[in-house]
């Protein structure tokens, strides 16, 4: 893979500004110097605000107890990307899913279908259990490489609720059509469910399958939330400023658009 | 019997095993198909790696076109095997850490948001309903994944339990048309069974 990547790069030339995406590039600019400045106000200790409740994210506590309770494994998966920011964020809340299940002495399951994300994930869990103070709890084998094709780890992650009897389901990532057939299997199997995509496509099949869903960019403030680091935090409160920003620039072309008959010269403007 | 007629055979006793699971969830004919297409995906993927990766890259740009500088992509691959070597597994992160910083190098450099484009497409006229729609549900979604604003009074907090209600008709409206490609499917697969296999229905 690393040698396809390597042939596949870009070729000499290419590196050339563009100049319509300059407005772009100061948006980012932007982004970049409040993410820069929330994280130097939570690290000085000045005060920042904190991130609204997550129901989702408060039932994760509630289903690794109830699978203690139940003496039964916990199934996780990162989903079906690659290394994607949705795949990233599901490693984040991995980690601490591994802490409270090294922690509570409860088996958990991590299935993975990319094979880039298992080292990765296999490192995380080990990591977890020796900072939870469990370092002999971590089983490698438990972090299982399932199949690179989808629908083969959608089958053999269904004959895993089948086989193991997770007593929770937690898949948090980018999900795709087997969305729906991997919530099924869960709820079959009797698991409580917490389910995390940004694929608009697939995301009502966590709704209408699982006890609680992460919605879109629920999953990329999770780590925030469930760390309350306020390094991370200080990140969603500068991604807050910018949504405030583009809403703010919305209303503003809306209003010129519908005083003025058309957006065009505000496009213009904005376009350089 | 042709061949044809063969794989119409061997593609419905596949559906029935993978069904069966709908019927008793984990049973042996389940079990079955579970492995037969795990090893038969691991199988070809195989193939198709050496195929169209190893063999190109090796065989035409390294042997024919003489680049011989892809062996130091190969050996920064190959590090990644060092994982399975008690001991040694601080050598694979070298190549995972290469290839995270490749991921979010090249996102930046060659394939940036363009949102903007999306936020000037969001410059309509509220002249229809559709539209004033269209710039009330975008307003209010963004006010619903605000996570760190005070929602609990206000026009936040209302504007945020609008944007999730028109989320959840919007999810509404795609599960439906979902549900029926999904439908489609299954008729494709019935018809595997009654139509090429059986030849009950025409």
């Amino acid at each position: 893979m690393v040698i396809s990547l390597a042939a596949a790069a870009p070729k000499k030339g290419v590196f050339i500004f563009a100049p319509e995406m300059m407005w772009d590039c100061i948006f980012i600019a932007i982004l970049f110097a409040l993410v820069a400045i929330m994280i130097q106000r939570a690290r000085a200790g000045l005060p920042i605000p904190p991130i609204r409740r997550i129901a989702g994210l408060e039932a994760i506590d509630e289903a690794i107890g109830r699978a203690t309770e139940m003496g039964k494994p916990v199934h996780y998966s990162p989903g079906m990307s690659g290394f994607a920011p949705e795949t990233y964020a599901g490693l984040a809340t991995l980690s601490y899913v591994a802490k409270m299940a090294a922690q509570y002495d409860t088996r958990l399951i991590v299935t993975i279908r990319r094979p880039q994300v298992h080292p990765v994930a296999a490192e995380i869990v080990k990591q977890a259990y020796l900072e939870a103070g469990r370092p002999d709890a971590y089983n490698p084998e438990d972090v299982r490489f399932v199949s690179d094709w989808q629908f083969s780890y959608t089958a053999a992650v269904m004959g895993i609720f089948q086989r193991e009897k997770p007593a929770a389901n937690l898949m948090i990532g980018y999900w795709m059509a087997e969305a729906l057939v991997l919530a099924e299997a869960g709820a079959q199997a009797g698991c409580i469910q917490i389910g995390a995509n940004t694929n608009v496509f697939q995301i009502h099949f966590f709704i209408v399958t699982c006890d609680y869903t992460l919605i879109g960019e629920e999953l990329f403030a999770a780590s925030a939330y469930l760390s309350r680091e306020p390094m991370l935090t200080g990140t969603v409160v500068a991604q807050d400023i910018v949504k405030i920003l583009i809403g703010v620039l919305i209303i503003i072309g809306t209003i010129w658009a519908t005083a003025t008959g058309s957006p065009a010269k505000l496009v213009d403007f904005l376009s350089l | 019997m042709t061949l044809e007629q063969w794989g119409n055979i061997t593609a419905t006793i596949c559906i029935i095993m993978a069904w069966s699971y709908l019927y008793k969830g984990e049973n042996p004919l389940y079990t079955f198909a579970e492995h037969i297409l795990v090893a038969i995906a691991t199988a070809y993927g195989i193939a198709y790696t050496w195929e169209t990766q190893l063999k190109p890259r090796v065989m035409t740009d390294m042997v024919k076109n003489g680049k011989w500088s892809l062996l130091i992509p190969a050996i920064i691959g190959i590090l990644i095997y060092a994982w399975f070597f008690k001991g040694y597994e601080w050598i694979a992160r070298l190549t995972m850490a290469f290839w995270i910083g490749h991921g979010a190098g090249y996102a930046l450099a060659f394939n940036p948001p363009v949102f903007l484009k999306q936020v000037f497409d969001s410059f309509i006229r509220l002249n229809s309903f559709n539209n004033i729609v269209y710039f009330l549900v975008v307003i209010t979604a963004l006010m619903y994944f605000a996570f760190t604003l005070r929602k609990d009074r206000g026009i936040l907090k209302y504007g945020s339990q609008f944007g999730r209600y028109a989320l959840m008709v919007a999810f509404g409206s795609a599960y439906g048309s979902i549900t029926m490609a999904y439908l489609s499917l299954i008729i494709g697969q019935l018809q595997i069974i009654f139509k090429d296999t059986l030849h009950l229905v025409k």
